[in-house]
This record gives C-alpha cells, sequence and structure tokens, in this order.
C-alpha cells in the first residue's frame, strides 16, 4: 500500500534505492572484517574445547597419580611443570647417522619420563607407572596442541589476518578429531585395557600361549616354537604393561648377536584406515610393518637387507581414534583371522626345516603372553 | 525443534568394554563386563562345565546397545540417489 502510493515519489525512490544497496556496500567495504569475526569465534570456540579437553586429561592424570600411587605429597605443581617438559629431535643437516642420534635422544626422553614418574609415585606397579607414563604423553601432547593453535589464533587475532585465521580454521576439525582419539585413550590407560593398537602384540602373545618367554631387548620377549617342521621365533612388547617394547633391538639380537637367520620375518600391526574402510579388515603386503619415529623400522629393515630376509606385512584396519582408544570388538575377533593368515603365510612362503620370525608390533597394554 | 538444527559431527557415548573367558578344554566362552585387573591371556580359574583351565582371550570395547541397532540400520539403508 505505502509502496504503491508513494511509487511516483522521487526522494522517497532514492531512499529505497539507498536502504537497497546500503547492505551491498557495507558487505564491499567491511566484507573482510565481518568474515574475520566470523572464523574468530568459530576458532576461539574450537579453542575452548581443546583447552577443556586439555584440563580434563590433566586432572585424570593427577586423579589417577593421587588414587592408585598414593604420592608423598601433592603431584599437581610437579605435573603442570612436566606438561612443559620439550625434546629437541637432532639436527639433520649432516643426516650420516641421525637413526643413532634420534635414538639415543628418544631413549633419553624415555627414561627422563620414567624418572619423573618414579618420583612422582614410588609405589606405583609397573604397571602403573606405565599407566602414568602413557597418561603423562596424552597429556603433554593435548597441553602443546593447545598452545599452538592459541598461538596462531592469538596473532591472527592480534594482526586480523584473515588468512592466517582461515587456516586455523580449516585444520580445527582434524586437531579436534585428534584430540578427541587422545582423550579416549585416557580411560583405556587408567583401566590398563588393551587399545586397538595392541592387535600386533595380541596375535603374537596368541602364538606364543604356553611356551617359556625370555627377555631379548629392554620390554620386550621372545619365544620358540615350532609350526608345520618349521621354527618359529615369536618377539612382542612384555605385556601387559602399556608399552611398545624395543622391537628394532630384539630383532638386531636374535639376528646378529644369537646368529639366528629367519628364511622370513612376518610383521603383524595395526594401521590407519581410510575412510570407507571397516574397521579389523586385514590386509596382507611386503615390508616392515612398524610406526613410530622410525628409528625401529631402520633397525628391523638394516637387518632384513644385510642378510636378505624377506618382509611381510600383515595389517589389520582401524582409525585414529580406535588404534588409541579400547579395542574395538571387531578388531579383537580379528585376532583369529590374523593368526590363521600368519599360519598361511609360514605354510606357504616357507619350506620345512626352515626359520620364521614374527614380530607383533604395537602397544602391548593389558595383552600379556 | 532439534530436528531443524541436526547437529554436525558424532556424539561420542561411552564404550561398555566385556571380558570374554574361554576354557581351553571344551572352548566354552563366557562374556562378562570388564574388570579392573582383567587382561588377555591372564588365567581366569576353571571352566564349570569340564573344570578345565579357562583364559581370557578377549577384551573390547562395545556401543551401547541402542547406539549399535542405530549405526546397523543406517548401514542397511541404501544410499538415496538425487534426481
Amino acid at each position: 500500500m505505502l509502496l504503491q502510493a508513494s511509487a511516483g515519489d522521487p526522494f522517497f525512490n532514492s531512499v529505497l534505492n539507498f536502504v537497497l544497496y546500503l547492505p551491498f556496500v557495507l558487505f564491499f567495504l567491511y566484507g573482510q572484517r565481518l568474515q574475520t569475526w566470523v572464523i574468530l569465534n568459530s576458532v576461539s570456540r574450537s579453542l575452548g574445547k581443546l583447552e577443556s579437553l586439555r584440563n580434563r586429561s590433566k586432572k585424570e592424570l593427577v586423579d589417577y597419580v593421587v588414587k592408585e600411587c598414593k604420592p608423598a605429597s601433592d603431584p599437581g605443581d610437579r605435573i603442570n611443570q612436566f606438561l612443559e617438559y620439550f625434546t629437541i629431535m637432532p639436527n639433520s643437516l649432516d643426516p650420516r647417522g641421525i637413526v643413532n642420534k634420534i635414538e639415543h635422544v628418544v631413549s633419553l626422553q624415555e627414561e627422563r619420563i620414567a624418572t619423573e614418574v618414579k618420583a612422582l609415585a614410588p609405589a606405583a606397579s609397573s604397571i602403573q607407572s606405565k599407566a602414568v607414563e602413557n597418561m603423562v604423553e596424552v597429556a603433554t601432547t593435548l597441553n602443546m596442541l593447545y598452545k599452538v593453535v592459541r598461538h596462531y589464533y592469538l596473532i591472527g587475532k592480534k594482526t586480523a589476518s584473515l588468512y592466517v585465521l582461515m587456516q586455523l580454521q580449516m585444520i580445527m576439525p582434524s586437531i579436534l578429531q585428534e584430540a578427541d582419539a587422545l582423550i579416549g585413550a585416557v580411560d583405556a590407560l587408567k583401566l590398563s585395557q588393551p587399545i586397538g593398537d595392541g592387535i600386533g602384540p595380541m596375535v603374537a602373545g596368541r602364538i606364543m600361549l604356553n611356551i617359556p618367554t625370555k627377555t631379548i631387548a629392554k620390554e620386550t620377549v621372545l619365544a620358540e616354537t615350532t609350526y608345520m617342521s618349521r621354527t618359529v621365533y615369536v618377539i612382542k612388547a612384555e605385556g601387559p604393561i602399556g608399552t611398545v617394547g624395543h622391537l628394532g633391538k630384539a630383532v638386531g639380537a636374535l639376528v646378529e648377536d644369537m646368529g639366528v637367520k629367519p628364511n622370513a620375518i612376518i610383521m603383524i600391526d595395526a594401521a590407519l584406515k581410510l575412510e570407507g574402510e571397516k574397521t579389523g579388515e586385514i590386509a596382507e603386503g611386503i615390508g616392515a610393518a612398524i610406526g613410530g619415529v622410525g628409528v625401529e623400522r631402520f633397525r628391523i629393515e638394516e637387518v632384513a637387507t644385510k642378510h636378505q630376509i624377506p618382509l611381510y606385512a600383515i595389517v589389520v584396519k582401524q582409525s585414529l581414534n580406535e588404534a588409541i582408544s579400547v579395542m574395538k570388538k571387531e578388531i579383537a575377533e580379528s585376532g583369529d583371522k590374523a593368526v590363521a593368515i600368519v599360519q598361511r603365510a609360514i605354510e606357504d612362503r616357507t619350506h620345512e626345516g626352515d626359520k620364521v620370525l614374527v614380530v607383533g608390533v604395537g602397544n602391548t597394554l593389558g595383552v600379556a603372553q | 525443534m532439534a530436528m531443524m538444527f541436526p547437529s554436525f559431527g558424532e556424539k561420542k557415548q561411552k564404550m561398555q568394554v566385556y571380558t570374554i573367558e574361554e576354557c581351553q578344554n571344551c572352548h566354552d566362552k563366557v562374556k562378562r563386563p570388564f574388570q579392573q585387573g582383567d587382561y588377555v591371556y591372564k588365567e581366569a580359574g576353571e571352566c564349570q562345565k569340564c573344570h578345565g583351565k579357562k583364559m581370557i582371550t578377549m577384551v573390547f570395547g562395545e556401543e551401547p546397545q541402542g547406539k549399535q541397532q542405530q549405526a546397523k540400520s543406517e548401514q542397511k539403508a541404501p544410499p538415496q540417489s538425487k534426481q
């Protein structure tokens, strides 16, 4: 009615045009600021979630130490200080001998954490100490994630740089997914429940059931058995404590020090699945199936190459979240299938009288032998 | 109202953890809730059926029943093609 009545009024038309074009002009002038503000809000919400996850991991760690390990004094301050602990990886400008350097630094880091945990909870059992070490690792990683994201968020806010904030917003879902996975691991660690990554040690443990074992490297055991007229050596981290053992050193000790030259090395490990792949699916391949910083893989590959030993890999697919949370039913049920595949691989790829080395790779938390 | 604004991402529910005890003689399996101190390949006493030795062969987490059925029905539903 009003529009019809004032259709011929030039003043009204000017006002109407102004009102219609104003948003476009405003958006043209302040669009980037508006977008920056929207992204800042979105990143700020994610940062808040990350902070709450970091605080939760710290609280869970302190609670566990207080309840289970009964320390003499309040561990809060010491744990806070410990979360800031860092490791400087060796310089690789000259890569010769870098593996030994990395191994040295990593073992130093492990020793330092173990000493700190011992000081924190002197009365803790070996299982509890390892649980605390693993929980410290989770809390430290979450602390670092939170601090790095906060750093870029504040830089973006200070400089009002849309591009810094956009990059941060783009990677936030992956960071939050990783943080969720880490916090999911805490429950399993507290109760020493097997995690998805423990499928390798579980398969190796099943093969070495009721067979005497001996320690071949730190936190790593070896068993010797026979299958279809083949001698089978089985190596895994020593369970049920939460450790990955020192498999590279163990394989080296078996082949170099004990003089056992296997005709095949079969490694079983958990592998990250791609989206759409089924959890617990088993795949076979060639090569050393072992993750980590790369030192263990280097050692095994070196021994295998030197002695011309074929390396076979059997992997059980799972997501990152599943790998560090309590083992899912699908993964646990794939253990029997994986044992059958190992047996078939031994039959198909070796002959009677041959020697075979089976290596169960992964964190053996909650999985004995 | 809630249906109008679906939440993005999964709502995570705590998994229920179970222990499977298996008789080494008659292979009878018993599923029970996880207790602290359970670990895979731990001896678990005597089998009530054949008096053989029982051992923990699995410890695993399962999603709560309701959510599991929902996930199954979602998997079974064929993808709808948009034309």
